[in-house]
């Protein structure tokens, strides 16, 4: 009598939980939702741009954890990514301009290398910004920041990389945006004077011209 | 007390068989090829297509979901739609002498999310790089196309993955086909030769707003389908056209002819060959609607 009333009682505080699993598994509300990107002003508003032959390029650091977290549902900061805004209007009424994901890169200012990867990029004083997410990437990200494949974290990892910056060619009244990875030690908070360098190419006239840009990561909050 | 175990992991064994039933099946890309592509005249180019090893060997980031080789079979049909004069070649080689352009392509990222329960969205997004280039290497033009198909547990992954996959083309074949760089570049060959003015330009999607409601136009569910449509018609919204193109091809007459009516709002004219072939469609409401957003847009000339 005793055990069946156990068994009952068992049986009946079990069903709460089976139907929550039950309900977790069929309803949506507890997948996360991709974050907006940052709306892209015109370049010239950020405290970062320069205008070379009508076209425009802003730039703009991300070191604050909350603005981090609102973009990317995860504080990029702890495993030393600092992300970088990238934007660009072309306002020529005739040229166009290439701008190669591989042709943006960040260099530390002190010693004209990056302090960030162990690789023969490296010893050339120079890290191209799309290698930087190959090192991290192909599914690296979960394991870069520390998170189990779960639903949230193939969010976050989606997110990481449809806001990258990818390469593009800027026709007439053309503008494109995204994120360039900085890849800093995860160890110290991030810190120092970078310069980030984008070659773009003018495609009526094969010109390629550099635009530089001074990144004061001094002011990074973790 | 054994009954009673048995009740104490059956929560656990229910939701175990879920995430089971959610990542169990394999993901196929389409057997078929895209080809709903406007016909309209070509760029007058005589183009390599580069097929390359990487492009045919790639797989999303879990490495799980081979998509290489129907891009690279895509890439053809879509190169074929877009220049006069196309033929392949694989990693580079050989460059044949009379070519004025070599075109490749890469997956820059293939991936996909999965919900936390059935009901929750699933994505599956692709981006895929095409670079046109001049036979020493000299790159003419670049861009990075972005596209995604959604649904939820219930929707069939391979779906989602035809829907992405042929978004993605239909915005690449429509943006190579629009680039002024490619066609200045093409002037310059053959000043001689009459080229077709290109679309007017396409504005990119700057605006969070409209960029929620495209993910939703890639979504298998029709109502959310619908409801994006509804809501992008406002003419400020013209960035979006790319982006509701690929849904001229939609299974569902509902979404074709919502379709119809958001294009006649936001789009130029430069749309009406994509909704031509709707008017011999042998669904009446669907040649009613077509006819309907060609005679609006042929009034805003």
């Amino acid at each position: 009598m005793n055990h069946s009333y156990n068994r009952s009682l068992a049986g009946a505080s079990q069903l709460p939980i089976l139907a929550l699993g039950l309900i977790l598994l069929a309803t949506g509300c507890a997948t996360m939702h991709e974050p907006l990107p940052p709306e892209a002003q015109p370049p010239e508003n950020y405290a970062q741009h320069k205008e070379i032959g009508n076209l425009t390029i802003g730039v703009q650091p991300m070191t604050q954890k909350p603005e981090i977290e609102k973009f990317f549902n995860v504080n990029l900061l702890e495993s030393g990514i600092v992300p970088i805004w990238l934007v660009a209007e072309n306002r020529d009424p005739s040229a166009s301009f290439i701008i190669a994901k591989e042709n943006v890169f960040v260099l530390n200012d002190a010693t004209g290398e990056t302090n960030t990867l162990g690789n023969k990029q490296m010893a050339t004083g120079k890290v191209v910004a799309g290698a930087v997410i190959t090192v991290i990437g192909a599914g690296g990200l979960l394991e870069f920041v520390g998170l189990k494949l779960t639903s949230d974290a193939s969010v976050i990892q989606h997110n990481f990389y449809d806001k990258e910056y990818y390469s593009t060619t800027l026709d007439p009244g053309g503008k494109t945006q995204g994120f360039i990875y900085l890849q800093l030690p995860k160890s110290a908070p991030p810190s120092g004077l970078y310069r980030l360098e984008a070659k773009v190419k003018n495609t009526s006239t094969d010109e390629v011209t550099p635009f530089d840009f001074e990144l004061n990561l001094n002011a990074t909050t973790r | 007390m054994k009954n009673h175990n048995h009740l104490k992991h059956l929560p656990r064994v229910a939701i175990l068989m879920g995430m089971l039933t959610l990542a169990g099946c394999v993901i196929e890309p389409p057997t078929t090829l895209y080809t709903g592509y406007p016909s309209r005249s070509k760029i007058p180019l005589k183009v390599a297509l580069n097929i390359t090893d990487e492009l045919c060997e790639s797989k999303d980031t879990s490495k799980t979901i081979a998509i290489g080789a129907a891009v690279a079979s895509n890439a053809c049909v879509l190169a074929r739609s877009t220049f006069t004069d196309v033929m392949e070649i694989t990693n580079g080689k050989p460059v044949p002498s009379m070519v004025d352009a070599i075109l490749t392509t890469k997956v820059a990222y293939f991936n996909r999310t999965t919900g936390a329960s059935a009901s929750g969205e699933f994505i599956i997004a692709i981006k895929l790089e095409w670079t046109l280039s001049k036979p020493d290497g000299n790159i003419i033009w670049v861009d990075t196309i972005s596209a995604q198909g959604s649904g939820s547990g219930h929707t069939s992954p391979n779906g989602m993955l035809q829907n992405a996959l042929f978004l993605e083309l239909s915005k690449s074949q429509s943006t190579m086909y629009s680039s002024r760089a490619i066609r200045q570049f093409t002037k310059r060959k053959y000043p001689d030769v009459a080229i077709a003015d290109p679309p007017l330009p396409i504005g990119v999607i700057t605006d969070p707003k409209v960029m929620k409601l495209c993910a939703a136009l890639g979504s298998s569910d029709r109502g959310k389908v619908q409801n994006a449509l509804t809501s992008l018609r406002k003419p400020e919204y013209s960035a979006a056209v790319p982006e509701i193109l690929p849904l001229l091809l939609n299974a569902d007459d509902h979404v074709i002819r919502d379709a119809c009516r958001t294009l006649a709002v936001i789009a130029n004219k430069d749309v009406i060959p994509y909704i031509e072939p709707l008017l011999k469609d042998k669904r009446s409401a669907v040649r009613k609607d077509a006819q309907k957003a060609i005679d609006k847009l042929r009034a805003k000339l």
